[in-house]
């Protein structure tokens, strides 16, 4: 059995990405499973989808531990402490990165010894298609390191673009661009990891003490000790020297990621900020610019 | 009334709800949520009935420094009728210092306020319980991915509205929940919009000097649901009061008075095309009857306030 990790954020397809890699290898003639895994649907917020190929019957569920390939949607999320699950790893896993970063810079900065595919997307996708489907593109060069053959692939992406409603002339570009990605990968080998199968058994629950048993909790405020992942790759900064002081970036922040310092300034918390710009875009003077995060 | 709230710059800058939230990058719903509890201050009990707001508090993380109580969708306001009437008991017996009192807020999203848990906030207002209820109308079941509500306007497309010949959004009207609310002639009824703050102000300031219930539907546009970017989610409140769509008003004891009441009202369309959800009716042709049924229902509206 071959499994498949996809990881992205909310609104960036990756649930459909692993619909595409699911449908196109059942075409193909193999057993599948493919699912997503979040919280609960929220735009930004780094998601989970996982994918199960096999020749025979396939009986596991649930998550992925110690997939054949991880398919990373962008950068961001690869240093990402707080992976929701944690994802196990094992030398023989192979990467898959979307990244403008070289391979070399990549297995650098994350120390990663594995097997690691990068292809740019910004750098393919242009002269194709001006918002690129990240789900698809990420899909297709799965499905090359998969084996898969390409009319499988497309007529999967046809099929799932067409189930969320994308009109024609998107999908057209979708799987121009889905081809090229395609051509661009070379094959590597992708292992069948040995499976880490526990002890099952049956467990039976103890009685515990309602104080102890229920979901209380009895700290106030404390959201911000979450191990939080990075929301976006861009952050809001104030030009001081213009501002006037009028409070309309502080009054419009859903996140509470704004104060006002003593002289009346007002100061983003970039670790409370999830970088929906609305305070770049109500800015009565127009002072906010959005800087991108991480710039190295 | 001489509000103590004239311009952004009188709003509290105590924060109530310290960030690190699991909700999505410009909620609409979640910069009231803000707003309100800044508002009502410390001493203050949030009831939440299950919806988006959900996300607020995950085990076991809570961004509220004041109480917190999680209840199923229907049961807010009967939990809140037994959170007050735990603290009146307590004061009484002198349990509880009169001054520690908390203020009881019932949040819950449109599809627990004018669906499933109808019956129960009619039955709270019926008894004249003593609260605030704020209701953050995304018109839809956004939480569990944007599934039609019973607040879901004419026209609106949704993952559980069946497309058909003549139109590709719903068929359904939303419900007026500000009128069957104030059909129960409560003391305070009102509609607010996160891009009119100092109407937000002054309402939850006004209302902060009645007793009973208190009861406001805050327009809350819901980025990933409605198609918008979520820096565009002020802009998108705004046209939707000017437009004329959402109208900022109160209801004193029964007596509706409109807060804000525009010399001019933009298109109806200006505010359809900024969402997703209303592409429909613009591409791959004009439905032109649809966009004119719409307007005309607003204009409907207005024509019998202000004749």
């Amino acid at each position: 059995m071959i499994t498949v990790t996809l990881r992205g954020r909310g609104g960036q397809g990756i649930k459909t990405g692993a619909h595409v890699i699911g449908t196109a290898a059942f075409l193909s003639g193999f057993y599948v499973q493919d699912q997503p895994l979040y919280g609960a649907e929220r735009r930004g917020a780094p998601i989970s989808a996982y994918v199960r190929i096999s020749r025979q019957v396939i009986l596991d569920r649930g998550q992925i531990d110690n997939p054949s390939l991880v398919v990373i949607g962008e950068e961001s999320l690869m240093g990402m402490a707080s992976d929701n699950p944690p994802h196990e790893i094992s030398e023989s896993t192979v990467i898959l990165v979307n990244s403008p970063l070289s391979k070399s810079d990549l297995a650098s900065r994350y120390n990663i010894k594995n097997s690691l595919i990068v292809f740019d997307l910004v750098k393919l996708s242009s002269g194709i298609i001006e918002k690129p489907h990240l789900g698809i593109a990420v899909a297709a060069a799965a499905c090359k390191l998969l084996g898969l053959n390409f009319d499988f692939v497309k007529e999967s992406i046809i099929k799932e673009l067409v189930n969320i409603q994308v009109n024609r002339d998107e999908i057209a570009r979708n799987v121009d661009l889905a081809s090229k990605v395609f051509d661009t990968i070379s094959p590597v080998t992708i292992t069948t990891p040995r499976e880490a199968y526990r002890e099952s058994g049956i467990l039976e629950p103890k009685y515990h003490e309602p104080a102890i048993s229920t979901c209380a909790i009895t700290a106030t405020g404390n959201s911000m000790l979450r191990d939080r992942a990075q929301w976006s790759n861009y952050k809001p900064v104030i030009d001081y020297d213009k501002c006037t002081k009028c409070m309309v970036c502080y009054v419009y922040c859903p996140d509470s990621a704004y104060t006002i310092d003593s002289e009346g300034y007002p100061i983003v918390d970039y670790d409370a900020c999830k970088g929906c710009n609305i305070c770049k875009t109500e800015c009565p003077v127009k002072i906010i610019t959005l800087v991108e995060r991480n710039k190295r | 009334m001489d509000s103590k709230y004239k311009t952004l710059k009188d709003m509290p800058l105590e924060e109530e709800l310290v960030p690190g939230t699991l909700l999505c990058a410009g909620c609409g719903g979640a910069l009231l949520v803000r707003i309100f509890e800044k508002m009502l201050g410390p001493n203050a009990i949030t009831i939440n009935a299950a919806g988006c707001m959900t996300m607020l508090s995950v085990f076991p993380y809570t961004p509220f420094k004041s109480s917190w109580f999680y209840t199923a969708m229907a049961s807010a306001p009967a939990a809140a009728q037994g959170v007050r009437d735990a603290l009146d008991m307590l004061i009484e017996k002198k349990k509880v210092d009169k001054k520690d009192d908390l203020k009881v807020l019932v949040l819950t999203g449109d599809g627990a306020a004018s669906g499933i848990g109808l019956q129960a906030t009619s039955a709270a207002i019926h008894r004249g319980l003593d609260f605030y209820y704020l209701v953050y109308d995304n018109e839809a079941y956004s939480n569990t991915g944007f599934q039609a509500s019973e607040s879901s306007p004419f026209g609106s497309a949704t993952k559980t509205t069946v497309p058909t010949d003549i139109i590709e959004g719903s068929t359904l009207q939303k419900k007026d929940l500000f009128e069957i609310w104030r059909a129960h002639r409560p003391p305070y009824v009102a509609t607010i919009s996160p891009a009119y703050m100092t109407d937000v102000m002054h309402k939850i300031e006004k209302s902060s000097q009645i007793t009973g219930p208190k009861l406001f539907i805050a327009h809350s546009p819901c980025p990933p649901g409605w198609g918008i970017d979520s820096d565009k989610v002020i802009r998108v409140a705004k046209l939707a009061v000017e437009t004329g769509i959402w109208p900022l008003k109160e209801a004193v004891n029964g007596e509706v008075r409109h807060t804000l009441i525009q010399g001019k009202r933009l298109p109806v369309e200006e505010y359809l095309k900024t969402q997703e959800r209303f592409e429909h009716l613009f591409k791959p042709v004009r439905k032109e009857k649809i966009i004119a049924q719409l307007q005309q229902s607003v204009d409907y509206y207005w024509k019998s306030v202000t004749k």
